[in-house]
Order: structure tokens, then C-alpha cells, then sequence
């Protein structure tokens, strides 16, 4: 199996900006599934962030979590933090380094994310892309959607059973997904 | 080799929508990554509801694979779906499933083509309408220049043949060559 550079869970970058609603969304989990054809040395994470249209000053933190799934249950295998003040409003890279070093290897894995924010609604935008079809969700085991437990950081575990499917009743966050790139 | 829990082409829902021409079957690459064992299969589909009468349709897909300049039948699974529209003309966004695969199969890495084939009432509904989500409109004028990577069989048929040769198929266009979304899982 190959050794990759990079894995970008939307390749094309044909992206929206997603205005973030803070007072729903915080505290929830962005559950999606990411094949990976080869193997990547994981060293940094990178999302595109753009604050609102009124330059606000305030401060955010991401929480990006890798997990495995085993039968129905998810398990974070590696995490990546970030946090910054905003005040300004241009469109920029945020990348945030792992927590342990890790080879990823091939298959099936699970970008999880959520984020903290006191910028209130509508001051922060996340690029990405819509994934939920708005009139049902999928059939099949869950691969996409958000934990219906509000939660402040990364669980260690993650039961698919408590896992709202996009286009079930989650959230804006759960069915808007963010473009994320690892690299090595 | 690792079995697989899902094989998708795309990590997410594209948003082109490509009307299903009924009777007509296009095939399409997919890339296995590793084996998977074949238990459900989703596609996304945009339905158009006619204030006339209810839609229904049926979505037939083979797996084949490919030997040369033919591809061959591995197996299949039928998705239908009836929708109810009494109020007026609207759109929906659906994911349709299904799980009654005609054999049991672990499928083995590789690439893999879809038949795919629909039947439906939309053209008795006058304003109906029935398409998958797609990844591209992009509209090649000339035909793909190396080996197969999809095409549209000329003559009309409502069934999967057991084969087919690749030098028959009209390869040219998104009309030909749109990929729509596909979801396998375990």
C-alpha cells in the first residue's frame, strides 16, 4: 500500500461557507467517514476559517478527533487542538498539530469535530460542504452524522447508537461537514 | 487484506443532479480500496412529485467486472420507491437503500463497474421527474482517449445483461459518463 502525502476528505474544494450558529452547535460532534487508500504519517490538520462580516474580537478552539470503528462502537485513536482570537475578517488556513505521532494506516476512519467559541452567533464561518439530502437519511449502519450528547471535548469512545444519522434530526453542525486536510 | 465497513466514491453527497433516462444503462467505475462484504447500498436521488398521480421507480445495479473488453455480471440489487404527492408539484432529496443483494459476495479490492438501469412512471406524470446526484456536469466533447472508465449502452433495455462489450457503449458526454454517488456498507 502506498505511503501518502495528504488526505483531504473533499478533494475538489468546491466549498461553501458555513456561518457558524453558536448558540446550538456548540459542544456538538461532526461524525463523518474518510477512506483512506494508502497509509499517512499524521503530523498536522488544517481547516479554512473565516470570521463573520464584522470584524469581532473573541476567541475559538477546534477539536479534531480520529477514530476507528469496531462493530458499533468509535474509538479516538489520535487528537489535534486549536485555539486563537479573531479580529479581523479574512478567509485563512487554521492547521493544528497532532497529539501523538501516528501512522494511519489504510481503510475505513472517522473525522470527529466540534468546537468552543464566546464570539456568539454568526461572528464565525467554517468552510465545507453539505452532505445531508434534506428529505430522510441513509439506510445501512450510521457513517455520517453527530453525537446526540452535547459534550465539551473528544469522548474516548463513541457508541453508533448515539449517533444522530444527516438528514435525521441533527443538527445544522452534524449535516454541514468541514473540509479537512491531514497532512504528513 | 482488511475487510472494509464502507466504500464510497465520494466523501460526501455531490450536488449535480442527472435525469434518469429510463431504459437506459450507464456504467460507471468504482474503486474497491480493500474487501467489503456486500450488505446495503445507498444512492442520492432527487425526486421531482407530480400533483397527477404518486412516482414510483425502480433503480436496478449490477457489479461487474471488467476482463478485457467486456464486463461481466458479479451481482445485483434493485432499489424501488414509491412517493406520494397529493398537494402539488414538489422536490425531494432522497438517500435510497436497499439490502437484497441476488448473492452473497465479499467483494475483493480492485476497480468495479456499476450497470445501472431505471423504470419508472414519471413520463405519465407529466412534471415528475427522477435523477441521481452526480459529481460533475462537466461535458467532454470527445471521447475518453485510453481505456474503459465508463459508458451508456445505445440500445434501449429494463434489464442487467450477464454481459456486455465496452466497444458497443456510447462513451462520450456527461450525459454518458456522469458518476453518480454510491455508498456500499458492510
Amino acid at each position: 500500500m502506498p505511503q501518502l502525502n495528504l488526505i483531504e476528505n473533499f478533494p475538489d474544494f468546491n466549498l461553501k461557507l458555513f456561518n457558524i450558529d453558536d448558540d446550538l452547535e456548540q459542544g456538538r460532534l461532526n461524525i463523518h467517514l474518510v477512506n483512506f487508500p494508502g497509509s499517512l504519517s499524521f503530523k498536522t490538520v488544517a481547516v479554512l476559517l473565516k470570521p463573520g462580516p464584522v470584524a469581532t474580537t473573541g476567541s475559538l478552539t477546534l477539536s479534531f478527533g480520529l477514530y476507528s470503528l469496531n462493530a458499533s462502537t468509535f474509538s479516538l485513536a489520535n487528537s489535534a487542538s486549536y485555539s486563537r482570537t479573531f479580529n479581523a475578517n479574512a478567509t485563512s488556513w487554521a492547521t493544528f498539530a497532532t497529539s501523538a505521532t501516528q501512522n494511519i494506516t489504510p481503510g475505513n476512519w472517522f473525522f470527529v469535530m466540534n468546537y468552543s467559541s464566546n464570539m456568539g452567533a454568526g461572528v464565525f464561518g467554517i468552510y465545507g460542504k453539505n452532505f445531508a439530502l434534506l428529505d430522510g437519511t441513509y439506510g445501512g449502519p450510521f457513517f455520517a452524522g453527530e453525537y446526540s450528547i452535547t459534550t465539551a471535548g473528544l469522548p474516548a469512545s463513541i457508541a453508533t447508537s448515539d449517533c444522530v444519522k444527516k438528514g435525521g434530526t441533527a443538527t445544522n453542525w452534524g449535516g454541514r461537514t468541514p473540509y479537512i486536510l491531514l497532512t504528513a | 487484506m482488511p475487510q472494509l465497513s464502507f466504500q464510497q466514491n465520494y466523501n460526501h453527497m455531490p450536488s449535480f443532479s442527472n435525469a434518469i433516462s429510463q431504459g437506459t444503462l450507464s456504467f460507471i467505475p468504482f474503486n474497491i480500496d480493500d474487501s467489503i462484504s456486500f450488505k446495503t447500498l445507498n444512492v442520492g436521488m432527487e425526486v421531482t412529485l407530480s400533483s397527477l398521480g404518486n412516482i414510483s421507480f425502480t433503480l436496478s445495479l449490477g457489479l461487474y467486472s471488467l476482463t478485457g473488453n467486456s464486463v461481466s455480471l458479479a451481482n445485483s440489487i434493485s432499489l424501488s420507491r414509491s412517493s406520494n404527492n397529493g398537494l402539488g408539484a414538489t422536490t425531494s432529496q432522497l438517500y435510497i437503500s436497499a439490502t437484497a443483494t441476488s448473492a452473497t459476495q465479499n467483494i475483493t479490492p480492485g476497480t468495479w463497474f456499476w450497470g445501472i438501469v431505471g423504470t419508472s412512471n414519471a413520463s405519465l406524470l407529466g412534471d415528475a421527474a427522477w435523477s441521481l446526484y452526480i459529481g460533475s456536469l462537466t461535458n467532454a466533447g470527445n471521447a475518453f482517449p485510453g481505456g474503459f472508465i465508463g459508458g451508456r449502452m445505445t440500445a434501449s433495455t429494463n434489464a442487467l445483461p450477464e454481459s456486455y462489450a465496452t466497444s458497443d457503449l456510447d462513451i462520450t458526454g456527461n450525459d454518458a459518463m456522469g458518476v453518480p454517488y454510491i455508498l456500499l456498507s458492510s
